[in-house]
């Protein structure tokens, strides 16, 4: 292809992402030097250097929030991980039914996230959520309201833990079965013949195989878990408290509710930096 | 014998958890479809019901303001405000239709010229741009957001469609460009190199050669780039108000704290999120392919 046109083609898509994101990522970076805050319209914008980071890392707020979004992905991408191999397990042997068992496991996948978000609500609430009543009526809880899922700082993030991996799982599921259904059968048939346990197969050759598709399916999990915001501003708003104010969430309510322009774009960056170790990792793995 | 017996346990075991597996998956679906068509009392009942005469009682209220009242003077507790006039339905309803058409067009447009030259270039210089599309789909949207709303702001351009479209396009082009590259890259090159022997320039080639073959890769592109804008909902929180709103952002504004009004939750519910499904169950197997893909290569 002529370098012309190559130009020429891949001018559109180029304008159009510079402009949607590398003017406004530059903006943020230029806006998080400032002291900014809209609800002080009479204070003009104040170059401040690093000032907003400082604060940032010093303040309890930030760190707290910080480390409730590191366990929150942490756990929610190692259960949805361990949950995705298990049915891909499962799955992968399985002839007929196979199709029906993928559609109803993208299921959560097509959902709208909002909507996601209430019917979880539903089912989580204390008084009437059938959580409870199917806990209560195996005799795990005492009374119906002896938990409260969204109103307690720990059972909260539990919540949103579930929610999320019931969101996720589904997704690590389709990389890995994908992964799986892939292998060479060779190998499998070797280690039969042999007397080979299937634990012992699985452990020594299905691993082993399937080692890159694995360390995508985590990485991918980690970005796209480390930023969600809907299902969780949906079900708790970050509440009760902060206890599951995750980065994003706060973003958001520093930025639409506080209006303290420097401070959250500094914040956002600090995300934008998490998050490019990991596309890092990411490239580095994948090489194409 | 013995080891027979073995493998059947194994077997019942592993249908067991795979049947309860399915059932976490799928019972909150169930549920919200479930409840959409129950008699409002029978929503919020504890033992929960199972078996009850379904009503579209919940689909009418939801279009019908007065019966909303009329139930909220006679309910305890009245969560449910204010109730959705059939105007505000309809105009949301357009409004996401809008957008999700209209960006999913735009992005397929600018997408397919840019994935075409991208698999056909230079892989050194192409492959570096690639990169920069990868990362660009991972980064956390919110992190966008804020500068971005200042921008829109300043050029007056919030509540109108020209900022929600240009947001969804861009937030689905690093994603579709990936997705059709991916596509792209795989058809044979003879195909253009014999078409420019005959004298097609690299758009003619395209036009006529590639697209008609990539039509499958731009339906899956389709699909994921209309699906993510109807759901989207942060972008569209912010950016859009009255004129503009999406109906994602209608249900969060409309209902308020927790209440027992549930069968007209899960009917509206039910409701918006039925295009996104009714589009990936018709056309599964482009889908099944797109998830494939993206799920594999990012």
């Amino acid at each position: 292809m002529r370098t012309k046109a190559f130009i020429t083609l891949t001018l559109p898509s180029l304008i159009f992402l510079l402009a949607n994101y590398a003017f406004p990522l530059l903006y943020s970076l230029f806006i998080s030097f400032h002291r900014w805050a809209l609800y002080k319209p009479q204070e003009p914008m104040k170059f401040i250097g690093l000032q907003n980071y400082i604060t940032l890392l010093g303040d309890p707020a930030f760190l707290n929030s910080l480390s409730i979004t590191l366990i929150f992905t942490g756990v929610t991408v190692g259960a949805s991980f361990g949950l995705g191999l298990l049915l891909a397990i499962l799955v992968a042997p399985l002839t007929k039914p196979r199709k029906w068992i993928i559609a109803i496991l993208i299921l959560p996948m097509i959902v709208t996230p909002i909507v996601a978000g209430y019917i979880w609500r539903m089912l989580f609430s204390a008084t009437q959520g059938i959580v409870n009543y199917v806990l209560y009526s195996l005799g795990v809880i005492g009374s119906m309201t002896e938990l409260i899922w969204l109103g307690t700082p720990t059972l909260s993030l539990v919540s949103i833990i579930i929610v999320h991996i019931w969101q996720w799982a589904p997704y690590a599921f389709l990389i890995l079965y994908a992964g799986i259904i892939s292998l060479p059968r060779e190998p499998f048939e070797a280690a039969q013949v042999d007397g080979a346990s299937s634990f012992r197969i699985f452990i020594n050759i299905t691993l082993p195989l399937l080692k890159g598709v694995i360390l995508v399916t985590l990485l991918l999990l980690t970005v796209f878990i480390f930023r969600v915001f809907d299902v969780i501003f949906i079900l708790t708003g970050g509440g009760p408290g902060s206890a599951t104010e995750v980065l994003s969430v706060k973003l958001f309510k520093e930025g639409f509710r506080v209006f303290e322009m420097g401070y959250t774009t500094a914040m956002s960056w600090i995300m934008l930096i998490i998050t490019a170790l990991i596309i890092y990792a990411y490239i580095r793995i994948i090489k194409f | 014998m013995r080891f027979k017996r073995q493998q059947r346990f194994k077997k019942i075991i592993s249908y067991t958890l795979l049947f309860t597996l399915i059932i976490f998956f799928f019972f909150p679906i169930y549920w919200m479809i479930l409840t959409a068509f129950k008699p409002a009392g029978d929503a919020f009942a504890i033992p929960p019901k199972f078996v009850f005469t379904p009503t579209l009682e919940a689909f009418e209220a939801i279009f019908n303001p007065e019966i909303v009242i009329e139930r909220g003077k006679t309910a305890a507790t009245f969560h449910w405000i204010p109730p959705l006039p059939p105007a505000i339905w309809a105009r949301n309803t357009f409004n996401s239709i809008i957008v999700a058409i209209t960006s999913t067009i735009i992005c397929l447009f600018i997408g397919m010229l840019g994935a075409y030259a991208l698999s056909r270039y230079n892989p050194l210089i192409a492959n570096k741009i690639l990169y920069i599309i990868i990362g660009l789909r991972m980064l956390p949207p919110i992190a966008v957001l804020l500068p971005y709303y200042i921008i829109m702001k300043t050029l007056g351009l919030v509540d109108t469609y020209v900022s929600i479209v240009l947001a969804h396009t861009a937030l689905n082009l690093p994603f579709i460009l990936w997705l059709l590259w991916g596509f792209m890259k795989d058809l044979p090159r003879e195909l253009d190199e014999s078409a420019m022997i005959d004298g097609c320039t690299e758009y003619g080639c395209l036009i006529r050669i590639i697209l008609p073959i990539a039509a499958p890769a731009m339906v899956t592109a389709a699909i994921f780039a209309f699906i993510w804008s109807w759901n989207e909902f942060l972008f569209a929180l912010v950016l859009t108000a009255r004129n503009t709103q999406t109906l994602p952002v209608m249900m969060a504004t409309y209902i308020s704290e927790e209440g027992p009004l549930w069968s007209y939750m899960c009917a509206t519910g039910s409701l918006i999120t039925l295009p996104p499904l009714v589009i990936a169950f018709t056309l599964s197997k482009y889908f099944m392919r797109g998830l494939a893909f993206g799920a594999i290569k990012g």
